[in-house]
């Protein structure tokens, strides 16, 4: 059984946020929603004070608090673990952004502004490729491990986490390599030999019991 | 290259506020969700206490229907469509009931629907248009026989989910420690049936009745119970990462007035304090019962309305030398 | 070297001598082994002379750990460590196989940038670093620091290896720094400058950029050349990046005539008489936007621009479905009637061979033009329609390209006695002009000379420096919303870095508005970022921010517009513009945002 999971190297991430944009050029994200970010924080005192950053994504969970909670049947999550929303079918109750402790849902608010370099919001030009997209004002969507690039690869022979056209992008732009992404059900994928050599495998928010099949190493 | 800068509001995804670490306060649900929590909590109780306390037949009537179970309909209908209309897609709303296995929220639609569906023919053979009662042949003429009764638990059990669920949809998942907890949907079960309570108690005075000692006691017990599960859930688990940051709120920061003083103190303990004086002293009774109603109300209102406000994340991971920013 | 400080030479008056321990001779670097003697004082005709390094050794001495915990605050126990580990980390007398070539295996390397080179007396911060790989012997080999782009003549695939030595026996290209301040060496000839910037006064200087400035707030100071009496200023924004945007406007409000050929509305562009819009790069053709034939271990590569997305600005041809800028000057040429010439410039400069040389009786479009310069340097199968196809171009290095340093026989130095002809010929030139010019910096070894922000008197007393942001390319991606969306969110354009304890005292807190306030006056609202990430003396800006042209945010920080554009700033040597400036900060009332 395949079961997709990343692996993410908090040590060897550089804050460049190439992830990020990458992720939001690939899936089109909405305005107000960044599917990939680079969380920044502090760590130490003076002199021994470091900026550190924790690249995030949906850490498509195994006990997915956000598919409990969505009444309609909008999220799920496919055989080879990937959390999906389908936008089709949500009726934008907001019950899994609520649930979800990763802050991994987005809704597509037709009001929303992007938030420019002054703090201050406005409506550039960033809807107007996500509405042309086709997606749904009112809707939620999220990160989808880039499960078209998955589904593609697998379907022309290629291997997720190794050849880079099934390879989530955001693993692919990482200048620093720090995202490994992989079959985690096959012990000889590069996530789980990662893992296996550069452990432990620590997941965020581990008291969410969530199953998360996104988890770091060198988190704490 | 630049875009008009207008006034927009902020996203309800605060992950996306500002990407540092810290606890984030939820903006997916506020002042909508507190109005329909309330509303439903109030219609479901009416219809419950009022069979209690054996006056649904007795409270005047609407059309020929039993007020008590207009004002449960009227309230439960109104929540509904805040609801509704709260949603992303308003018009998709149907899809709710899809995901009854495991939603707390499909539960919801399905018991609002159960409700409304078998409540509503319980109450249909009492219907006047005019002088004619066009559905009093349907069958069952009393909720104690055969189809009326089963009609009276189905409605009867809905409406205990109708009070409860709002609270279980918070409570289920554990991203809020707060609201992860087993008080959250007993508060709005006991606030929903103590303010239904004093409802159906305001309706018997306003009917030239007197409450009797019996009923101001179990007021007095129901908002004894909700001021005691408050107090408690306040005071367990104080230091847990999230948790204490949403206490923090609610005793000492920006809701302390709304949740401390009004919701707690005089929206709760207060009109348990007046139910108990009422029980005891008989001619103030119904006085005091109907000062308590709206204290109960104002008081349940914002219970849910800063328990929404109160729902805080903890950071996603606590670095061992925790970060020094006091931004977040 | 003798006590003048200069080479003790051969009779050619060229070579210089080295000491020769096996019959304890000096000799002409190019007769004596290779492994001559490091240290010592000699006679030598009857004058005593030291080796150079021994000369580097005595000079060094003085800067004792504890002297640099003195200047910099870094613990003296620390400085030690740290010498300590890079010294081991070079692993010296290690070999490693790279392609079956034994190499030097020096894992040791040292990078600067801005933060050591935008100062007073840069150069000599230059000298001092790259002595470290040097004497580590890791420069161009594995581990060590790759950049000299000397091995490299031409374009692939009709690359040449070159070696360049002086005739002293030097690498005598790019030799300091790794290329980093490419041309010190050798100098250049000092002459009375022509171009506004008076490189020509700079012999060892990488730019003289910021003289144009000086010379314009300062004409009869300096007696620059005539003035510029026309601009074309191309994809840049002049105001943002190159001084204090007071400066730099008056000296665009000079130029009698301006053309800007921008992508953008940009402050610079509001400045200019015409401006000529251009597009952007996914919507133009452009053969070379990105060059790798220099240093390092990487592959060669080479890629261009090509239209991707649909121009705002659509052409009249088929051929020619877009106007871009290229197209727009042929025009020019030809109307103007020059354009044979633009054609035989373009021979030239691309080096176009046989079939793909421009006919000056002919006519081109700029998509043949394009074709002809792809094919002339990738071959006949690499034209434009391969360019639109695929475009990449890549070639693996041979172990010679990729470290050099071993297969080269001319020496690194580490006395930098040219410094002091260099410095000669400086002061005679420019006393020839009668203008004043600092070169107490031409000399031979480096020495810490203290920058004008150095323990300035309070309020003052805290160092503004000025940082990278990590998600933006210098100021060049301000302007793009996606980053811009980012920067909000850190708020690291509005923001200062500021130590807790140092905001504490000035009555700061984190989030409050402050005003940043230079010695001379110059000042910038911002907001505090109370961090431990920020040495106690020193105040930390990120990226160069605000600016009023459309779309720019004038509450960000312009870091640039709290510079002093004076002589005490400038490095006279590498025209350097010091980029630590002495600062107050203080709380603005009622600056809670």
């Amino acid at each position: 059984m395949t079961r997709w999971g990343m692996v993410i190297d908090v040590g060897r991430c550089i804050g460049c946020q190439a992830c990020t944009v990458a992720c939001k050029v690939e899936n089109l994200s909405p305005v107000d929603a960044w599917y990939a970010p680079v969380v920044e924080y502090e760590v130490g005192e003076y002199p021994d004070a470091r900026m550190s950053y924790l690249p995030t994504l949906c850490n498509h969970c195994t006990d997915a608090p956000c598919v409990t909670a969505c009444p309609s049947g909008a999220l799920r999550r496919r055989d080879d673990g990937i959390v999906l929303a389908d936008e089709d079918r949500c009726i934008g109750s907001r019950a899994c952004m609520a649930a979800c402790p990763y802050g991994a849902l987005h809704l597509f608010e037709e009001a929303s502004g992007e938030v420019l370099g002054d703090g201050s919001r406005g409506r550039p030009s960033l809807l107007e490729p996500y509405t042309a997209a086709g997606r749904i004002p009112g809707t939620v969507s999220k990160c989808t491990y880039c499960a078209h690039r998955i589904d593609f690869g697998t379907a022309n022979g290629l291997m997720p986490g190794v050849d880079p056209l099934a390879t989530p992008v955001c693993v692919v732009t990482c200048p620093a390599e720090c995202r490994i992404f992989g079959d985690l059900d096959d012990p000889d994928s590069r996530v789980s030999r990662y893992t296996a050599e550069r452990g432990p495998r620590e997941v965020l928010r581990p008291d969410a019991q969530t199953g998360a099949t996104t988890a770091y190493v060198g988190l704490s | 290259m630049s875009a008009p800068v207008t006034a927009a509001p902020l996203p309800q995804n605060v992950f996306m506020d500002r990407w540092v670490l810290g606890p984030k306060t939820q903006r997916v649900w506020g002042l909508n969700h507190a109005i329909w929590f309330t509303l439903m909590g109030i219609g479901g109780g009416v219809f419950l206490v009022g069979r209690a306390f054996d006056v649904t037949t007795e409270l005047g009537r609407v059309l020929g229907l039993p007020l008590v179970d207009v004002v449960s309909f009227v309230l439960i209908a109104i929540g509904g469509v805040v609801l509704i209309a709260d949603l992303g897609r308003p018009l998709q709303a149907w899809r709710a009931f899809r995901n009854v296995k495991a939603s707390w929220i499909s539960w919801g639609a399905w018991a609002d629907l159960v409700f409304l569906t078998f409540g509503g023919l319980l109450m249909l053979p009492d219907l006047e248009i005019g002088d004619s009662t066009p559905f009093s042949g349907l069958g069952w003429e009393s909720e104690a026989d055969g189809a009326g009764s089963v009609m009276l638990v189905l409605a009867s059990i809905a409406a205990v989910v109708v009070m409860l669920y709002a609270g279980a949809v918070l409570a289920r998942p554990r991203s809020i420690p707060y609201w992860h907890s087993v008080a959250v949907p007993f508060q709005f079960l006991a606030s929903s049936l103590a303010m239904a309570t004093a409802t159906v108690l305001v309706l018997v005075v306003l009917d030239g009745d007197d409450v009797t000692s019996g009923q101001a006691v179990t007021l007095a017990v129901l908002s004894a119970a909700l001021a005691v599960s408050m107090l408690l859930h306040l005071t367990t688990d104080k230091e847990a990462p999230g948790k204490k940051e949403s206490i923090d709120r609610l005793v000492r920061g920006s809701s302390r007035t709304t949740f401390l003083f009004v919701s707690l103190l005089a929206g709760t303990a207060l009109p348990a304090l007046l139910a108990l004086v009422a029980a005891a002293a008989g001619g103030a009774r119904n006085a005091l019962v109907v000062v308590a109603l709206p204290l109960l109300v104002v008081g349940g209102f914002l219970l849910r309305l800063d328990t929404l406000k109160a729902g805080i994340y903890p950071p996603v991971t606590m670095p061992s030398v925790p970060a020094r920013r006091t931004r977040g | 070297m003798g006590d003048d400080g200069l080479y003790v030479r051969a009779e050619d008056g060229v070579r210089p001598l080295v000491w020769d321990e096996t019959d304890n001779t000096a000799k002409p670097f190019d007769e004596a082994p290779r492994t001559g003697t490091l240290t010592g004082t000699y006679e030598v005709a009857g004058r005593v002379v030291r080796t150079a390094f021994q000369t580097l050794k005595d000079h060094v001495r003085r800067y004792t750990p504890e002297y640099v915990e003195e200047v910099t605050t870094v613990p003296a126990e620390t400085v030690k460590r740290l010498a300590r580990e890079f010294g081991e980390a070079a692993c010296i007398g290690q070999t490693i196989e790279v392609d079956g070539v034994e190499l030097p295996y020096r894992p040791a390397s040292v990078v600067w940038y801005r933060g050591l080179s935008a100062h007073k007396h840069s150069l000599l911060n230059g000298f001092a670093i790259i002595l470290l790989p040097t004497l580590m012997g890791a420069i161009d080999v594995p581990g060590g620091l790759l950049g000299d782009p000397y091995s490299l003549k031409g374009k692939t695939p009709t690359r040449e290896y070159e070696a360049p030595a002086s005739p002293e026996g030097l690498i005598a290209r790019g030799f300091i720094g790794g290329g980093r301040v490419g041309g010190v060496y050798p100098p250049r000839k000092v002459r009375a400058p022509e171009t506004p910037e008076m490189f020509e006064l700079l012999p060892v200087g990488p730019y003289g950029a910021v003289f144009y400035l000086l010379n314009s707030e300062k004409e009869e100071k300096y007696n620059p050349p005539p003035f510029p009496r026309m601009l074309i200023q191309y994809h840049s924004n002049m105001m943002k990046t190159s001084g204090p945007p007071d400066v730099i406007e008056r000296f665009l409000k000079r130029i009698p005539f301006i053309v800007s050929i921008t992508r953008r509305f940009e402050e610079t562009t509001e400045m200019a008489d015409i401006v000529i819009p251009d597009l952007h790069y996914l919507e133009r053709l452009v053969p070379f936007t990105f060059q790798h034939y220099g240093a390092g271990d990487s592959p060669l590569s080479c890629y261009g621009a090509k239209p991707v997305v649909p121009s705002p600005f659509p052409g009249p041809k088929p051929d020619e479905p877009y106007v871009d800028v290229m197209q727009v000057l042929l025009e020019i040429a030809e109307r103007a009637g020059f354009l044979p010439d633009l054609y035989e410039s373009m021979n030239t400069v691309a080096q176009l061979k046989g079939e793909y040389r421009l006919d000056p009786a002919e006519k081109y479009s700029y998509a043949e033009m394009v074709d002809r310069w792809l094919k002339n340097e990738f071959g006949e199968d690499h034209g434009l329609d391969w360019h639109l196809a695929d475009g990449l171009w890549t070639d693996e290095k041979s172990v010679k390209e990729k470290y050099p340093r071993p297969f080269v026989a001319a020496r690194a130095q580490v006395y930098f006695e040219f410094m002091h002809a260099a410095g000669d010929d400086v002061r005679r030139v420019t006393k020839e002009l009668g203008i004043p010019w600092e070169t107490d910096d031409y000399q031979v070894l480096p020495d810490w000379k203290p920058g004008p922000a150095f323990k300035h008197a309070a309020p003052h007393d805290l160092y503004l420096v000025n940082m990278k942001i990590p998600h933006h390319a210098l100021s060049h991606t301000h302007h793009n919303p996606m980053l811009r969306s980012i920067s909000a969110r850190h708020d690291d354009l509005r923001s200062i870095w500021i130590h807790p304890e140092t905001a504490r005292r000035r009555g700061i807190a984190d989030g409050d508005r402050v005003l940043v306030e230079s010695a001379a006056g110059r000042s910038q609202r911002a907001t505090a970022r109370v961090t431990q990430l920020v040495h106690p003396d020193v105040v930390a800006v990120q990226g160069c921010g605000g600016g009023w042209a459309k779309g720019a945010n004038p509450d960000e920080v312009n870091f640039n517009a709290l510079l002093n554009l004076d002589e005490e700033h400038i490095d006279f040597l590498s025209g350097a513009l010091d980029s630590v400036i002495a600062v107050n900060v203080a709380t603005i009332e009622g600056g809670r945002r």
